[in-house]
């Protein structure tokens, strides 16, 4: 009886699911609530989650709660240490969780709401979940060892190589792709800029207190930072409305990418426990009370999304970046759905704190779905705004214009009407000058969450407090995975450096701190630096490169969870990573081929190089600007270069490990797996 | 009513002592019971163990994009 009304149970969870599902993907005309968002994500991953994983856990990977994890055989109080469940897991969602899943939904909702939630709910579900599930699972069996280490274990020396490569690549692009987005959310904008500096005087004064007067005591500390956080949000608004102050914070695209190149450099040479630690901090405080009251103002607020679910822009030609849904909707849409740098938190610190094998499940497919429902809702802020604003927001003033009387006219000409003065008056609302042409994706997520929050408390009287607040809690997200990946980024180039001169590697020498901070820094900062003086708005060519570069970490990932499968004899099931790999591959591939060598000088690098050089030898480029037009061209082709990297790069792990597989498949060679050996638990059942 | 009293306290002192263990509260205090059980001879201090994890935590990849 009770397995009777089990089974009844699910198959309602799933006929809801699959109404809401159909309801969104087939409605057409009138705006529809975002309940059926909700509704559809929700039933669709607790049936992933049911049924899916538990596949892979019994199938696939075996789990075994009578083996012995790291954390019991190794427990050591400082990395491995047991962990309870869902202290774990919100260790783990903590750090999978970053700005991408907030802002890749929010620049493919150019294409409408539909291609971005699908990708979301079933790249969740069939790739990114599998991923950092499988790879939990595989580095809990190998004692913790990282991606790299098991590629060069498991796959070859070359693929190590390659994904350490490729985890130093994808750094140095986020970094710069990330800060651009904060230069672009805090352009002009005098309130914005002075919230966000006084969050560092809040993180020393934090790190000084941790250190000196109560070490240890996290809790207590992120309480008093988040109140002073809270504090200069709110006093941001004298700021802004007193003219010497407003002045003093008003700063240009460049002076901000150089402001955050300087913090960088500094968050990486100061100690650990001075900026950086009580940043994160605060940053995890406020990020966990963000995403919480999204969702319960989506909830309680049920807006309705305005946004179509298919926009003109399906045929490549979107102002916000160029490029059809496919490829570009499934690179722009990373984490959310799957993202290759999770896998570096599965074989990090995770492994080394899981208490029981079956417990992988739950951390590693559960906390990726809810990592795609924060996508969901940032989907759901997004589209809940008129498409006109959202797109008045989110182009370039070199498409749409840069005067709201231009920028209206353009947009309503393409069937999204907008008028002048709703610009204004918006901007007015949210206590901004201006609101246009703000690329990148954090500030029109923040007027659709100001929206949200705004409906549930305060009202309109309330919307520019909720807007900063909302731009804040973006940028010191932001800023928190800038100083973190900068300061792990110079760790790199002082592991790789040292094997080309040895001083360089010493982690206690100040003067090689200072060289490879500047290093690193100075990487990121040059793309940081082409996005700001880019024509396009930056976002329009190094989101995509982002995209690719991080997608190529989730295919390295993919490959060496493939290979290991195989080699313990699982190739009845192994199409459940080989599927989402071989689909990384061909999405890499493509987008990186169309970002290369597209004929359309808003998606090919080259072409858009080639133009410019054509303009410049016919004369039609000012004397004044042609230097300027130079560092363009010469951008856009090392742009080219860096994507064509790239692709080498996964091709060449691919062939790899293909050959690999061949070699076992067809018994040429054996398969050696190099799995720590089992060891019975000494923890009863339930510890 | 008692039992449900109970419950609920006891259900908010896991929750508390939980978010405690997620912030890293409670981190030295493990760190000392593991160090008295392996035999360690002269654990670190308070200071010396929070400096240890933090240079360990953010020398590898530990936020996600």
């Amino acid at each position: 009886m009770k397995k009777i009304l089990s089974v009844l149970a699910w198959m309602a969870v799933a006929a809801v699911g699959a109404a809401a599902l159909g309801t969104i993907a087939f409605h057409r005309g009138e705006p529809i609530n975002a309940t059926w968002f909700v509704l559809a994500a929700a039933c669709c991953y607790v049936v992933a989650y049911r049924f899916y994983s538990s596949f892979i856990a019994a199938k696939l990977l075996a789990l075994d709660n009578t083996r012995a994890t790291p954390a019991e055989r190794r427990e050591d109080g400082r990395d491995f240490v047991p962990t309870n469940k869902w202290v774990l897991f919100g260790h783990h969602f903590a750090a999978i969780a970053g700005p991408g899943p907030l802002v890749g939904p929010t620049l493919a909702a150019q294409f409408g709401y539909l291609p971005g939630t699908l990708w979301l709910i079933a790249g969740a579900a069939f790739a990114g979940c599998v991923q950092d599930f499988v790879i939990l699972f595989c580095s809990i069996r190998r004692d913790g060892k990282t991606l790299g280490e098991m590629a060069r274990q498991e796959v070859s020396e070359r693929g190590g190589f390659i994904a350490q490569l490729a985890v130093l690549a994808i750094m140095v692009i986020l970094l710069g792709v990330v800060a651009l987005v904060v230069v672009n959310a805090l352009r002009s904008s005098p309130w914005a800029t002075f919230t966000l500096a006084m969050t560092i005087p809040i993180a020393l004064l934090l790190g000084i207190y941790l250190r000196y007067f109560r070490p240890g005591r996290v809790m207590e500390a992120s309480a008093i930072g988040v109140a002073l956080v809270l504090f200069v949000v709110v006093a941001g608004q004298w700021v802004a409305d007193s003219p010497a102050w407003a002045k003093m914070f008003t700063m240009s695209g460049v002076g901000l990418a150089l402001a955050i190149i300087a913090y960088g450099f500094a968050a990486s040479a100061l100690p650990v426990w001075l900026l950086l630690a009580p940043r994160d901090y605060l940053s995890s405080f406020i990020k966990a009370g963000a995403i919480f009251s999204l969702a319960a103002g989506i909830l309680l607020v049920r807006p309705q999304v305005l946004m179509p679910p298919l926009t003109r822009f399906v045929d490549g030609t979107g102002p916000v970046f160029a490029g059809k849904i496919f490829p570009f909707c499934f690179i722009t849409i990373a984490c959310g759905a799957i993202s290759g740098f999770h896998s570096l938190i599965s074989s990090g610190t995770t492994p080394k704190m899981i208490q029981r094998e079956g417990q992988a499940r739950l951390i590693g497919y559960g906390a990726m779905l809810m990592e795609s429902f924060v996508g969901v809702m940032a989907m759901v802020a997004a589209c809940a705004m008129t498409p006109g604003v959202y797109f008045a927001i989110n182009s370039p003033a070199t498409i749409v214009g840069a005067t709201p009387e231009a920028v209206s006219q353009t947009i309503s000409s393409w069937g999204y009407p907008l008028t002048a003065g709703t610009m204004t008056a918006l901007a007015h609302a949210v206590g901004e000058q201006t609101l246009l042409n703000r690329a990148g994706g954090a500030p029109s997520l923040a007027v659709g969450m100001a929206q949200i929050f705004s409906n549930t408390i305060g009202g309109e009287r309330l919307l520019s407090i909720w807007y900063h607040f909302a731009i804040m809690f973006e940028a010191l997200f932001i800023l928190t995975v800038l100083d973190a990946g900068t300061r792990v980024g110079r760790f790199m180039v002082q592991e790789l450096g040292g094997r080309v001169w040895k001083p360089l590697g010493r982690m206690n020498w100040m003067p090689a701190i200072l060289l490879s901070s500047a290093m690193i820094v100075a990487a990121w900062g040059y793309f940081l630096y082409q996005g700001v003086v880019d024509p396009l708005g930056g976002i329009n060519s190094l989101w995509p490169l982002f995209g690719i570069s991080n997608q190529l970490l989730a295919a390295v990932a993919l490959v060496v969870a493939t290979t290991i499968l195989l080699k313990m004899g699982r190739l009845k099931w192994i199409w459940v990573t080989l599927l989402p790999m071989t689909w990384l591959v061909i999405i890499t591939m493509t987008a990186s081929y169309q970002k290369i060598f597209s004929g359309n000088a808003r998606i090919g690098f080259l072409a858009q190089a080639n133009a410019l050089a054509a303009h410049i030898a016919s004369g039609t480029i000012a004397a004044a600007k042609i230097g300027e037009t130079q560092r363009v061209i010469f951008n856009l082709r090392l742009d080219a270069g860096v994507t064509a990297v790239l692709a080498g790069m996964i091709l060449v792990l691919v062939i790899e490990a293909a050959l690999q597989w061949y070699a076992i498949l067809s018994r040429r060679k054996a398969p050696v797996l190099r799995e720590t050996p089992y060891v019975a638990t000494q923890w009863a059942e339930g510890d | 009513m008692r039992e449900l009293t109970y419950r609920l306290a006891r259900s908010a002192a896991r929750f508390w002592s939980g978010v405690r263990e997620w912030c890293g509260d409670t981190a030295y205090d493990r760190y000392v019971e593991c160090a008295m059980r392996s035999g360690r001879a002269d654990p670190m201090s308070e200071t010396q163990f929070s400096l240890d994890q933090l240079d360990r935590r953010y020398s590898r990849p530990n936020r996600c994009c």
